[in-house]
């Protein structure tokens, strides 16, 4: 019986995007480059003319989010007993709450003020936090000509259950609900169900050909702003219903307050948090009971995601 | 470059008055034009070969929603977590808004024109202000001068402005005050107010320069209302019978107050009968002094 060669398996490669290598349940790269016919008096109904878009590298990476830990003693094989577990996590293995997190980081500042290189952006991402399964996903956009190409590379590896990422060897479990702590309304309240977008506002803007150039077939970008937005949703009593009503009265200006986060904690490499301000306003309240079902509310919320002193 | 540095964006700039502090508005244009017109001239063929360059003149816009920038009190869940510390949202008091600077520029110039010891600096040339009222607040502002008359426009770089957050004013955060009398009862679905200072113009030998001098001359309000109706004639028994109407015209927007003119004079209405709702559009000039 033939065996399938295992460079044609998905599991035996890993990922590593600007120097970084990404542990991922699916990696999604695709080119955009739209076509529409144009029609012409050309002596013919059949498609002779094309318009042909200028093309767009974009990515979307999904995994869920991960704790992880290095298995090597301080990395020194010898130290190694199998016996002492190690409190380090592995050296250059990352997710993608890190992708967002060190993006967001970018964003939040002016481009230019540091030789800072962004072979891409983020474009917009999705967390869902629910009982069940803590996952993640990211769409980035390459700024570079050819894509992803200077700063992605695939690698196979021998095997994914051991030698990885060079020599680094490691074992985790995906993040569950008992490993974070969102905070939103005022307080940890008991969520069942928790959605975060992420959406970095981007344009691209195009030039024509001067007295020295062509034009770019391939954008450059401007960064104009990011929004976080979501919805959660609360288990509560109906009288607590009252307490997420927002009104403004004229003249005034009213928002929740208090420090809201989202935190995962990690005793191998720290908690990682993704800070949303201080501040946000719900454009939407649902409040849901029914037969046999528990009392929740669904809210939905926008939060001022600024930068501060 | 594959990425614009953020010096190209104008969202991380700072309109900075020298007196009002930060001015937050969502745009700011300014225009520079020249007259010019080609000159004919017996000049043996048919083509331009002369132009007359008759000065040149700088407009600059602002426009943008009015903000509300009151801090409300009572804004946290407290069922779950009695102890949660409250801290009001931030606005530092060194940001204003366009209607800010309409109330301060508008009140500078009409106090040089009846004092000729106040003097109106360039920075404070403000030509033409529209205020319209309707689900939002928008504040339209033109002046005769250069952007650099009116601001230091700053970069912001490696550090963090002052924090600030607001909203923008809405239909429920205004009073448009349209006549003296309590009982003058009408719904306004939107309104509008135009104020138009008129300037002079004067180049001047031996100042060297192509740029004008302006001098403030006269002013002229003008507004109008667009409210709901089911009887036209009552509409025009409202506002027809009696065109000469005394009001207190002003505006109030949180707890700022534009104070317009005494009385108005009705010059336009415009009944619609359609497939929506009525409307009557009332137009009016106002003695404003």
């Amino acid at each position: 019986m033939p065996l399938l060669s295992f460079e044609l398996l998905s599991n035996y490669y890993v990922l590593n995007l600007n120097g970084k290598n990404f542990i991922l349940d699916s990696w999604n790269e695709n080119l955009q480059q739209d076509v529409n016919d144009k029609s012409f008096i050309q002596g013919d109904i059949g498609n002779r003319i094309v318009d042909i878009n200028n093309r767009m590298h974009q990515a979307t990476m999904s995994g869920s989010l991960l704790i992880l830990k290095d298995i090597d003693q301080d990395g020194i094989p010898e130290v190694n007993t199998n016996t002492v577990p190690s409190e380090k996590a592995p050296a250059n293995i990352y997710d993608v709450f890190d992708l967002i997190l060190e993006n967001l980081s970018f964003v939040n500042k002016p481009v230019g003020i540091d030789d800072t290189e962004y072979p891409y952006i983020l474009e917009n991402a999705t967390i869902n936090l629910n009982f069940s399964d803590t996952n993640a996903t990211a769409t980035i956009t390459s700024t570079q000509p050819d894509g992803f190409g200077k700063v992605l590379s695939i690698i196979d590896s021998e095997s994914t259950a051991n030698i990885v990422f060079g020599e680094t060897r490691f074992i985790g479990r995906t993040v569950k609900y008992w490993d974070f702590r969102l905070r939103l309304f005022g307080d940890y309240l008991a969520l069942t169900q928790a959605n975060i977008n992420i959406r970095v506002v981007t344009d691209k803007k195009f030039y024509v050909g001067n007295n020295y150039a062509n034009g770019n077939e391939n954008p450059d970008y401007v960064i104009l702003g990011y929004q976080i937005t979501g919805d959660a949703t609360i288990s509560l009593m109906d009288y607590q219903y009252e307490n997420f009503k927002l009104y403004q009265a004229p003249g005034t200006f009213g928002v929740f307050q208090n420090k809201i986060f989202l935190a995962l904690q990690n005793d191998y490499r720290g908690e990682r948090i993704l800070d949303f301000g201080e501040f946000l306003v719900p454009p939407r309240i649902e409040f849901d009971t029914g037969a046999n079902k528990l009392v929740t509310a669904r809210i939905s919320f926008n939060t001022f995601a600024r930068r501060t002193q | 470059m594959a990425i614009y540095t953020s010096d190209h964006i104008g969202k991380w700039y700072l309109l900075d008055h020298s007196e009002l502090g930060y001015v937050l508005t969502e745009t700011f244009n300014c225009k520079i034009d020249r007259e010019v017109s080609a000159l004919k001239l017996i000049q043996g063929n048919p083509g331009t070969v002369v132009f007359s360059n008759n000065g040149k003149s700088f407009r600059s816009s602002l426009s943008s929603d009015v903000l509300i920038k009151q801090i409300a009190g009572k804004s946290y869940v407290n069922e779950f977590e009695p102890h949660v510390t409250v801290k009001k949202p931030p606005f530092s008091e060194i940001y204003s808004d366009t209607f800010d600077l309409l109330i301060s520029d508008l009140q500078k110039i009409k106090d040089s024109m009846y004092d000729g010891s106040q003097k109106v600096l360039p920075k404070n040339a403000l030509a033409t202000a529209t205020i319209q009222i309707g689900n939002t607040i928008k504040c339209n502002l033109e002046y005769n001068c250069k952007y650099d008359d009116i601001f230091n426009v700053t970069y912001v770089n490696q550090t963090p402005i002052e924090d600030f957050l607001a909203r923008t004013a809405k239909n429920y955060d205004c009073k448009f005050y349209v006549s003296n009398d309590d009982n003058f009862e009408t719904k306004i679905l939107s309104g509008s107010i135009q104020i138009n200072i008129q300037y002079t113009k004067f180049f001047m030998i031996n100042y060297f320069t192509d740029t004008p001098i302006y001098s403030p001359q006269h002013y002229e309000i003008s507004g109008n209302i667009t409210i709901p109706f089911k009887d036209a004639d009552e509409v025009l028994q409202k506002f027809n019978t009696y065109p000469i109407l005394p009001v207190n015209l002003s505006i109030l927007i949180g707890d700022r107050y534009l104070k317009i003119g005494q009385t108005s004079f009705q010059d336009g209405i415009d009944i619609s009968f359609n497939e929506n709702m009525n409307t009557a559009d009332i137009s009016f000039k106002v003695y404003a002094r």
